[in-house]
């Protein structure tokens, strides 16, 4: 990025309506031809000016840079303004039609507005400039720090000089400017009360409760420190040691009031390059967390006292190496070992239906187990937030194993007993998304996400998957399709399911919409603000999937096969999407289920 | 989350309705503007350039300022390629970042233009100061290679952060790892966003498309 900090070309006579940052002030149907004018008849001019920044993508990388108003200005302003033949006058000030100034005058901060007349030198420091109608100014015009406006009308007759960088000087008892020892910029100074910079090592303290809450935990606190080294562009390092207090309290031996997480990762020659990082950890994981997210989840429980998600323990030590073959393409290669072990749903405030009863939280196949696992993904979409095109795709193998295993005993329907003591499963999933865009208005997003079993012994329950719900197939209740048997009951509901593939599609269309009003303040219109919905998108969706037992045997689909087109459930809806809130409207087309309303706190993918 | 469906039935369709009205409000507001570079080399390639207009007129973003609110702008510029027969190809994408903040010792401001390859910082004297940099012109050296009919379409978010968003940022932008619990949303951030959005400061996009042009 080269950005040009040098002033406002100096002009003489200055057309009335016209701004040193003057292609700003153009109309918008003029500006951009007038500005390809300027660049290629007089490129000399503009390029003197600070009102193009020239972006080139391919060049080096460049270190920070923080531009500010050159020492010879600011010595200049200082001499300016403090010459005892200054009339100095404060900032905000109007000179009246008729009156008249001779001398340099100078002013701080402030918009100074002159509808008089001026002979002679102007300075103005840390503050706007507005020659109004009628206004006259003969001599040189110094502004540091703000803008000069000439408006129709109004006569500049001199030079003028145009600096929006801000003077570092701060004005003395005695009335003179003195230079103010300059605070670093935002970016090097993290926030006051929890990062702290040294050279490339930064500390950052961390009270927080930005995970999530559900029946569990309740609303997890998490707090500590995390240490960061930047030594170079070719070196990046973390080490983060954090504390997890549960507030939802639980008198059970199976989950501990405090967890922890304390990683330490490592990457060389970014973008590009790799990655090292080691963690441990005791922390309650979710089982399905490809489905909504967290934070949704959260909500979801915090005011309806509804929790979409089932949870385990899990205490352990991980490894990972990640490989960046580019910005866009990674591999993770992760070797855990970890005891899983089943927790009890608690009893944690929901803001409404607070009387009711959790959802029970399932049991687990408790032990320890020993997990390898690989996950490549693909990001080739034009942006992680809102994208509009590209592809997107993640595809995960994991394999476990366990000499210790204490499995749920199930009905044999659903799994044939597992050993106890070599047990192990291998399982996969493919999350393939697609964004297209139609036209300025218009995407066609498509997605497919299926996993399950693969090989090896069959799935424990922290494995299993089901179907239905706000995320995958919301014209469903949540969890639908479980694959338990017509007689068994759990009114924990687990998912019991070897596989899922489910595909989803979205059309969406931008509305323009502004739904709302704008609060005027009277005596400040630039504090006017609108409140309400803006730039909505309209959403047609439709998704279909199935769950199923997989092997041989009645009521399961052979594990080289999937389920019949006719076996699968599907759904179609419609909704407006605001970006931070969306509402839809979903309906089952294969089954009976009733029309549902939710709400999405983002997009559905 | 499931809620009485008749009322959201008609919530939908009324705000289906209310559209082509309200989408006529406030045209002359905020906009983003792209044109290209003259048609000057052989070859025929153009760049972009880009500029925000009235980013602070009638708009919150200097009141949110004020009120201790970072704002940040986010660029996105694509390059693409038009197809007749089939849908048009994105060649090219280049996205930045100018995040705002205001110091109100002084009543200034800080503004930092954030990319991949560097960083500036600078601060501006008077909220009009600010304005003229939001105006300025960027000129990004992005261009078609091959022969094709070309266009450009840019994008601008703005919307009001968290102060803790934007060490986030800037670390994203520098390259660095992932904090702890990143890769969905957490619920002090949505928090924080549910309630910026209740409070009047909704995102604002802009979009631009430029005209086509051809490399031969």
């Amino acid at each position: 990025m080269s950005s040009r900090p040098a002033p406002a070309r100096p002009r003489r006579g200055w057309p009335a309506g016209s701004s040193p940052g003057g292609l700003a002030a153009r109309s918008p149907g003029l500006g951009a031809p007038l500005l390809l004018c300027c660049l290629a008849l007089v490129p000399a001019a503009l390029r003197a000016q600070d009102s193009v920044i020239v972006i080139d993508p391919n060049a080096p990388a460049a270190d920070s840079a923080a531009l500010g108003l050159p020492a010879e200005v600011v010595a200049e302003l200082l001499h300016v303004y403090n010459d005892s033949l200054t009339l100095r006058l404060p900032g905000g000030i109007v000179l009246p039609r008729g009156a008249r100034l001779g001398g340099t005058v100078a002013t701080f901060r402030g918009i100074t507005r002159v509808a008089g007349e001026v002979d002679g030198r102007l300075v103005i420091v840390n503050g706007d400039l507005v020659i109004e109608p009628g206004g006259v100014v003969r001599g040189d015009i110094l502004v540091a720090g703000g803008r000069l406006r000439v408006e129709p009308g109004g006569t500049h007759d001199g030079e003028a000089r145009v600096y929006w960088d801000a003077a570092p000087v701060t004005r003395q008892q005695d009335g003179t400017l003195a230079i103010r020892e300059r605070r670093r910029p935002i970016g090097e100074l993290a926030t006051a009360e929890k990062t702290f910079q040294s050279g490339n090592l930064g500390a950052t303290l961390l009270l927080s409760t930005g995970q999530t809450y559900n029946r569990v935990e309740g609303l997890p606190i998490v707090f500590g420190a995390a240490l960061d080294w930047h030594p170079s562009g070719e070196l990046t390092g973390r080490l983060d040691a954090r504390g997890i207090l549960r507030t939802a309290g639980d008198p059970s031996p199976f989950r501990r009031d405090l967890g922890w997480l304390i990683r330490t990762d490592w990457r060389f020659a970014p973008p590009a390059g790799f990655g090292l990082g080691v963690r441990v950890y005791s922390v309650i994981a979710g089982i399905e967390e490809h489905t909504l997210p967290r934070d949704e989840i959260g909500w979801n429980a915090f005011f309806f006292h509804r929790d979409n998600r089932d949870y385990f323990s899990s205490e352990g030590v991980a490894g990972t190496f990640s490989a960046y073959a580019t910005r866009r393409l990674r591999l993770d290669a992760t070797l855990r070992y970890e005891k899983q072990g089943s927790v009890r749903a608690n009893d944690p405030w929901s803001l409404f239906r607070n009387g009711d009863a959790w959802r029970p939280n399932p049991l687990i196949d408790d032990g320890h187990y020993t997990i390898a696992g690989v996950t490549v993904e693909y990001d080739g979409r034009n942006s992680r937030d809102e994208p509009t095109s590209g592809w997107w795709a993640r595809a995960g193998l994991e394999h476990a194993s366990s000499d210790d295993v204490a499995p749920v005993a199930l009905p044999t329907a659903v799994r044939r007993p597992i050993p106890a003591g070599d047990y192990g499963y291998s399982r996969f999933t493919l999350d393939l998304r697609r964004y297209n865009r139609l036209s300025a208005n218009a995407r066609l997003n498509v997605r497919l996400w299926a996993g399950g079993w693969l090989a090896g012994d069959p799935l424990p329950v922290q494995r299993r998957l089901s179907l239905g719900g706000l995320d995958l197939l919301p014209g469903f209740p949540f969890r639908a399709l479980t694959c338990a048997p017509a007689r068994f009951h759990d009114p924990a509901r687990p998912a019991l399911c070897d596989r899922a593939l489910v595909t989803q599609a979205e059309f969406r269309h931008r509305l323009g919409l502004r739904l709302g009003a704008t609060v005027r303040d009277r005596d400040q219109p630039e504090y006017s603000r609108f409140v309400g919905i803006h730039d909505a998108e309209l959403v047609i969706l439709g998704n279909t999937g199935a769950a199923w037992l997989a092997g041989d045997g009645p009521g399961r689909v052979p594990s080289d096969r999937i389920p019949t087109i006719g076996e699968w459930k599907a759904d179609v809806g419609i909704g407006i999407d605001a970006g931070w809130i969306a509402g839809y409207l979903a309906k089952a087309v294969t089954d009976g289920e009733a029309l549902r309303f939710y709400l999405r706190l983002g997009r559905r993918f | 989350m499931r809620d009485p469906v008749r009322g959201a039935v008609f919530g939908l369709l009324l705000a289906a309705a209310g559209v082509p009205a309200l989408a006529a409000q406030d045209a002359g507001a905020a906009r983003l503007e792209i044109a290209l570079t003259p048609d000057t080399t052989p070859t025929g390639r153009r760049f972009p350039i880009v500029r925000a207009v009235n980013l602070l007129g009638d708009t919150p973003w200097l009141d949110a300022l004020r009120q201790g609110l970072p704002v940040r702008l986010r660029y996105r510029l694509e390059l693409w390629r038009s197809r007749d027969a089939w849908l048009d190809a994105l060649e090219q994408q280049y996205e930045w970042n100018v995040l705002v903040r205001h110091e109100p010792l002084l009543d200034q401001f800080t503004l930092i233009q954030l990319h991949r390859r560097g960083r500036v910082a600078r601060r501006l004297g008077t909220a009009g100061a600010l304005a003229e940099a939001l105006g300025v012109w960027y000129d990004i050296r992005l261009a078609p290679t091959a022969p094709g009919q070309y266009y450009y379409v840019a994008s601008l978010e703005v919307s009001a952060l968290a102060e803790s968003d934007l060490d986030e940022i800037e670390r994203v932008f520098r390259g660095e790892l992932q904090a702890v619990g990143e890769g969905g949303g957490s619920l002090s951030r949505s928090a924080r966003r549910l309630v910026l959005r209740l409070a009047g400061l909704p995102t604002l996009k802009l979009s631009a498309r430029s005209e086509g042009f051809t490399v031969r």
